[in-house]
């Protein structure tokens, strides 16, 4: 061991003073013991199952229990982020392409007799006018996301529907 | 083939005793509890010792020596012998200690030891308290708690090398071994310590 310098000699004295520390008599005669009494009761200690063990173990320490509690519900409001943004691509990914419709010839629709109802392009020249489609104002193409499902109109499944008025049957 | 008879025996190529330590420690890794206990009682008032002057209170640094041993007990199946079984426990017993100061919020309250009667007679002890110290009425067990408490000032690591070195005479490499750095690391965290404690302790080094 080196040499200590010679400003810590003293200090290095005065330290020496806790060598001279000395526990109650007996100490080190039991301790042995004791050390041996505590590892033969916990062997002989029934094997405690793991959610008693995680049980007892938030029960010393409720910042765990409270950490554990958000990490769960974290996970949870993730996974529910995810399946609706996975439902709204599935449901995005099943539209069939937009058709182009048009609107009723003027010679097709003449659902009235002459003279009850007159439609305004009944007799205009001019060529019909191209809808993109019929339910094109009640689809969104981005759904605004929401923490809860929001009812899509299925494409697929949307009919399209004829109807006459005045007792053509 | 009479002369190879009549010769003196060769002695035997001598075996190297295996140290008893490591004796202990492979019948007591084979549940032998008898052989465990006697570990205990080789190394418990070092680890002791070294809890003690870690915590400055007796019933800390008792609860604390059991730990170490109870869990060096179970982790003996783990133990493959790298390093000697005496640096494994010191490591067990540093770990348990330094984690025990980091949750106790505040300064532990103190419980120190007797002093053993031969202090009175060591005389570098003698001669500090007579000559030394300004204050003549100083008597040692005064002196022990300001220590004590002075040591409880400087950080876990730093109370952990002065406990090491400078009380219990272990070399510094044993001391890295120990703790996990370099001994350049040991070196310097001791020289730090020191001053601080010169600093705290000022009163009583002039």
């Amino acid at each position: 061991m080196r040499p200590e310098p010679e400003n810590h000699q003293a200090l290095l004295k005065l330290i020496a003073l806790k060598r001279y520390e000395q526990p109650p008599p007996g100490f080190f005669h039991d301790l042995p013991q004791r050390i041996r009494a505590r590892i033969e009761a916990a062997e002989l200690a029934p094997a405690v199952p793991w959610h008693e063990r995680l049980m007892a173990r938030f029960a010393v320490k409720p910042a765990l229990a409270a950490a554990f509690t958000l990490a769960v519900g974290g996970v949870y409001f993730f996974g529910l982020q995810l399946s609706d943004l996975a439902e709204q691509q599935s449901a995005l990914k099943d539209q069939p392409p937009a058709e182009v419709w048009y609107g009723a010839a003027p010679g097709n629709v003449r659902p009235f007799a002459p003279g009850f109802i007159s439609l305004p392009y009944a007799e205009d020249p001019t060529p019909p006018p191209v809808l993109s489609s019929s339910v094109a104002p009640v689809l969104e193409p981005n759904p605004q996301r929401s923490f809860f499902p929001t009812p899509m109109l299925r494409m697929d499944q949307v009919q399209r529907v004829n109807f006459s008025v005045g007792g053509s049957d | 083939m009479l002369a190879a008879l009549n010769a003196p025996p060769q002695p035997r190529p001598p075996t190297v005793p295996e140290p008893p330590e490591r004796t202990l420690v492979k019948r007591a890794q084979g549940g032998d509890l008898t052989a465990y206990d006697e570990l205990v009682r080789r190394f418990q008032e070092r680890i002791y010792a070294t809890l003690y002057h870690m915590t400055a209170n007796h019933e800390d640094a008792a609860d604390l020596t059991q730990e170490t041993f109870l869990k060096a007990y179970r982790a003996l199946a783990g133990f493959k012998g790298d390093s000697s079984f005496f640096t494994w426990l010191y490591r067990i017993a540093v770990n348990k200690a330094i984690n025990f100061l980091k949750q106790r919020r505040h300064r532990g309250r103190l419980s120190l030891n007797d002093l053993d009667l031969n202090a009175e007679h060591d005389p570098d002890l003698v001669a500090l308290i007579s000559d030394r110290t300004p204050r003549r009425e100083v008597n040692l067990a005064e002196l022990q708690e300001k220590m004590n408490a002075a040591m409880l000032k400087l950080s876990e690591v730093h109370r952990m090398v002065v406990t090491l070195h400078d009380i219990q005479g272990l070399p510094h490499e044993e001391i890295g071994r120990i703790m996990g750095c370099n001994v350049g690391t040991v070196r310097s965290r001791l020289f730090y310590a020191r001053q601080q404690l010169q600093a705290y302790l000022s009163d009583y080094l002039k």
